[in-house]
C-alpha cells in the first residue's frame, strides 16, 4: 500500500515536471510563427471635419460658456471599498472559524449584497477582475490598484482561511445564499461532472478577455438584478437562476464561477479549515445532510483489494501518460477558440480590411464594415498602428489559447488522477475546496464537534465531554 | 501502515505548498501592483473614432443612455444655418419643432449677435441618438460630439455600448482625465490645431473592447 502510493507520487511529479517544461516551450514557438503577419499596403487620407467655418470673433462681449465635465466616482471610494472588502473577509473568517456564528455569516451575506451589490453597483467584482488582469497583462493596458486589490485579497484570504469570500462577501454568492430555502442534494455523479465546468469557464473567459471581450460579465446573471437595468434576457435569466437557487444551493458558485474554482484550489492549502473534532463527533451524519453544497465527505475505506489495486495502477499510469496528450489537444482547442474570437475582433477585421487581405473578414463583422473604415479614417490612426494592434490581438489570443487550453487539460487530468488515488478517512471531513462557509453544518451538529478543539476545548461545558462509545 | 506518519507527511507537504502559494501570491501580487496605476479607469468615447451611429442610445444599460451630446463652443462656428440644429429640408430657420433635427428638442438656439447663434444642449433631454453629431461632422465644424457623462455612467466592467460600438471608439481612460475632449483649450479666432485636439492618454488607449 505504502510503496504503491510512493510510486504514484513519483510518477505524478515526473509527469508534472515534463508538462511544465513543455508549456514553457510551446508559447515561444507560437509567438515566432506569427510575427510579421500584416504587410502595409494601403494609405488612408486623414479627413477632418474641423475648420469648415471660421471661429467667430464676437463684438458684443459674448463669452463662450465653460465646459461642464461631471467628475467620475472619486478615488477615495475605491480605496474605501478595498478596506471594506478586507474587513468583510476578516469578519467572515472570524465568524466561520472562531465564533462559529451562522447568524453572523448571514448578516455578512446581507451586507455583501447590500454594499457590494446595490450600493457599489457590482463593478469591479473580484470574479470579474480575472478578466481585467488578463486583459491588462495581454494588452499592456492600465490596471488600477483597486482592481488588483479586489483580485488578490480574496485569493489571499483563501490561502489563509479557505473560501470565506464565497460565504457572503461576494455579492453574487450572497444573493444565492439569502434566497436558499430548501437545499436539495444534487446527484453525486452529476455534481462531480458539473463541478468541473468552472475550469472550462475560466479557460474560455481568459481567452476572450485577452481579446478584450469580457464574457464573464456578459453571462453574469445577478449584476442586472442589483442595478435593475440592462439586458432584459440576462435579467430574466438571473431571476430564473435565483429561483433555482432556492432549491439547489448556489448553482452559479458551484457550476459556473471560475473565481470560486481558483479560490477552492487555494483553500486546499489553507492553514485553518473547517475542522470536525473526531473526539466529539458521534458520526450521526447530520452535518452531511445539512451541507447544501455537499462539501462534507463521509468516512470511506482507503484499502484496495489486490485486483482493485492492480486495476487502479493501470488506470493511473494510463492517465499520467494521457496527461500531456490531453493538454496538447486542449491547447489546440484553445488556439482555435482564440482564432474564432480574434476573427471577430474589430481591430483584426480593420487590419484585414485595410490590407485587402481577406474579403471574408467583412462578412464576419457584426456591423457595417464601412463604419469601421469611417471610424479609422476619422481617427487619424496610421495603417501601421492598426496593423500593430491587430497583430497584438492575434498574438495574445494564441498565447492565451495555449495557456488556458493546456492548463485546462492539466487540471482535468489531475482531477481524474485524484480520483484514482483513494485516501481513507475515518472521520467526517469538510472539503476545503467545496466548503463555502454558510454555517449550516455546525448549526445542525448536535455535539458541537465543529468548535475548534484547541481554542474552545477547555471552554466546553462539562456535559459536552466526548461520549464514551 | 503507519497512519500518523502519513498524516504528518501530508500536513508538512501542505504547509510547504501553502508557503509556496503565499510566496507566489506575494511575488505576482507585487508585480501586478507595481505595474498598476493609482487611478481607476473609466469608459470614454474617443471622438476621433466615433461616427455617431446612435447605438449608444439603445445599447447602454441605462435608459436614457449615459452618453450625451456635448458641444465644444471653441470649435463651433455659431452658424445661423446650423446643420446640427436644423432639419436638412427645414422650411424656415427657426425654433419650430418641425424644423429641428433633434428628436427631443434638446438643443437650444439663442441669438448672440448678427449673424451668430449660440447652441446649447439640455442634457436632460439628450438621448444620444447622434443625429446632430453626424450632421455637424458632415456639414459643420464637428463641434457636437458624443461623450460618456460620468455623473451617469455606472462604469460597468463590460460596457454594453463598447461591446456594440462598430468603430471600437469606446476606450478605457484614466479617471483623472475622464473626458476625451475635442477642444484642448479655447482658441477663439484661430483654428484649433490637430494636436491639441483630443489628448491621447498614455497607456489606456489599448482598444476599448
Amino acid at each position: 500500500m505504502k510503496t504503491s502510493r510512493r510510486v504514484h507520487l513519483r510518477q505524478l511529479f515526473f509527469a508534472i515536471i515534463l508538462i511544465v517544461l513543455f508549456w514553457t516551450l510551446v508559447p515561444v514557438v507560437m509567438i515566432q510563427k506569427h510575427e510579421g503577419k500584416f504587410p502595409v499596403r494601403l494609405q488612408m487620407p486623414v479627413v477632418s471635419a474641423e475648420d469648415r467655418f471660421p471661429r467667430p470673433e464676437f463684438e458684443s462681449g459674448y463669452e463662450r460658456p465653460a465646459r461642464v465635465t461631471p467628475a467620475p466616482r472619486p478615488a477615495w471610494r475605491d480605496y474605501l471599498d478595498i478596506g471594506v472588502l478586507a474587513a468583510a473577509l476578516g469578519l467572515a473568517a472570524w465568524f466561520s472559524m472562531t465564533s462559529r456564528s451562522r447568524k453572523g455569516l448571514f448578516l455578512i451575506a446581507c451586507f455583501g449584497a447590500a454594499y457590494f451589490g446595490v450600493v457599489r453597483g457590482g463593478c469591479v467584482c473580484p470574479v470579474g477582475s480575472i478578466q481585467n488582469v488578463v486583459y491588462a497583462l495581454a494588452n499592456d493596458a492600465a490596471l488600477p490598484v483597486y482592481v488588483v486589490s479586489f483580485f488578490l485579497l480574496p485569493i489571499l484570504s483563501a490561502l489563509l482561511w479557505g473560501r470565506v469570500f464565497c460565504s457572503g462577501v461576494c455579492p453574487l454568492g450572497a444573493l444565492q445564499e439569502i434566497v436558499l430555502i430548501k437545499p436539495l442534494r444534487v446527484w453525486p455523479l452529476v455534481d462531480r461532472v458539473l463541478r468541473f465546468l468552472p475550469w472550462v469557464v475560466l479557460a474560455v473567459v481568459m481567452i476572450t478577455a485577452s481579446a478584450g471581450r469580457f464574457l464573464l460579465c456578459a453571462i453574469d446573471p445577478f449584476v442586472n438584478i442589483y442595478r435593475l437595468s440592462g439586458d432584459m434576457t440576462i435579467l430574466i435569466a438571473g431571476g430564473i437562476v435565483l429561483l433555482i437557487s432556492t432549491m439547489i444551493a448556489r448553482p452559479y458558485c458551484r457550476y459556473v464561477c471560475p473565481y470560486g474554482a481558483v479560490l477552492g484550489a487555494c483553500a486546499r492549502l489553507a492553514k485553518t479549515n473547517l475542522a470536525i473534532t473526531p473526539d466529539h463527533c458521534v458520526r450521526c451524519g447530520m452535518c452531511v445532510n445539512a451541507c447544501p453544497v455537499g462539501a462534507i465527505d463521509s468516512p470511506v475505506s482507503g484499502e484496495f483489494t489486490p485486483q482493485e489495486l492492480k486495476r487502479e495502477r493501470i488506470i493511473l499510469v494510463l492517465l499520467i501518460l494521457l496527461l500531456p496528450v490531453v493538454a496538447v489537444a486542449l491547447s489546440s482547442v484553445g488556439r482555435s477558440l482564440s482564432t474564432r474570437v480574434t476573427n471577430k475582433n474589430p481591430d483584426v477585421i480593420l487590419a484585414r480590411l485595410l490590407n485587402e487581405e481577406d474579403p471574408e473578414a467583412v462578412k464576419r463583422y457584426r456591423w457595417d464594415e464601412t463604419a469601421l473604415l469611417d471610424g479609422f479614417r476619422q481617427s487619424g490612426m496610421t495603417v501601421e498602428e492598426a496593423n500593430a494592434r491587430a497583430q497584438r490581438v492575434i498574438h495574445n489570443g494564441l498565447l492565451m489559447g495555449n495557456i488556458a487550453g493546456g492548463g485546462l487539460g492539466i487540471i482535468a487530468m489531475l482531477g481524474l488522477i485524484g480520483l484514482t488515488l483513494r485516501r481513507g478517512r475515518k472521520d467526517y471531513l469538510a472539503n476545503p475546496s467545496r466548503c463555502i462557509r454558510c454555517g449550516r453544518c455546525w448549526q445542525a451538529c448536535p455535539r458541537q464537534a465543529f468548535v475548534d478543539q484547541q481554542k474552545m476545548g477547555s471552554a466546553l461545558p462539562e456535559t459536552e465531554k466526548p461520549l464514551e462509545m | 501502515m503507519n497512519d500518523e506518519s502519513v498524516q504528518e507527511r501530508r500536513s508538512v507537504l501542505k504547509t510547504i505548498l501553502r508557503w509556496v502559494g503565499l510566496g507566489a501570491l506575494a511575488i505576482s501580487g507585487g508585480a501586478l501592483l507595481r505595474r498598476s496605476t493609482a487611478h481607476a479607469t473609466v469608459w470614454q468615447i474617443d471622438p476621433r473614432k466615433c461616427i455617431g451611429c446612435g447605438r449608444c442610445e439603445r445599447e447602454c444599460v441605462l435608459n436614457p443612455s449615459a452618453v450625451k451630446c456635448v458641444h465644444s463652443y471653441a470649435i463651433c462656428g455659431y452658424c445661423d444655418l446650423c446643420s446640427g440644429y436644423l432639419e436638412t429640408y427645414a422650411a424656415k430657420r427657426d425654433m419650430a419643432a418641425e424644423n429641428q433635427l433633434c428628436p427631443t428638442g434638446a438643443i437650444k438656439r439663442t441669438f448672440v449677435e448678427d449673424p451668430y447663434f449660440e447652441y446649447t444642449i439640455d442634457e436632460k433631454l439628450c438621448i444620444a441618438c447622434g443625429r446632430c453629431v453626424r450632421a455637424c461632422e458632415q456639414y459643420g465644424n464637428g463641434s457636437l460630439y458624443l461623450q460618456i457623462r460620468h455623473d451617469r455612467c455606472l462604469n460597468c466592467n463590460r460596457c454594453a455600448i463598447a461591446d456594440h460600438c462598430p468603430t471600437n471608439a469606446i476606450v478605457r481612460v484614466s479617471a483623472d482625465q475622464p473626458y476625451l475632449l475635442k477642444d484642448g483649450e479655447i482658441k477663439p479666432s484661430s483654428s484649433v490645431p490637430k494636436k491639441t485636439a483630443p489628448k491621447k492618454p498614455a497607456k489606456n488607449i489599448g482598444g476599448g473592447l
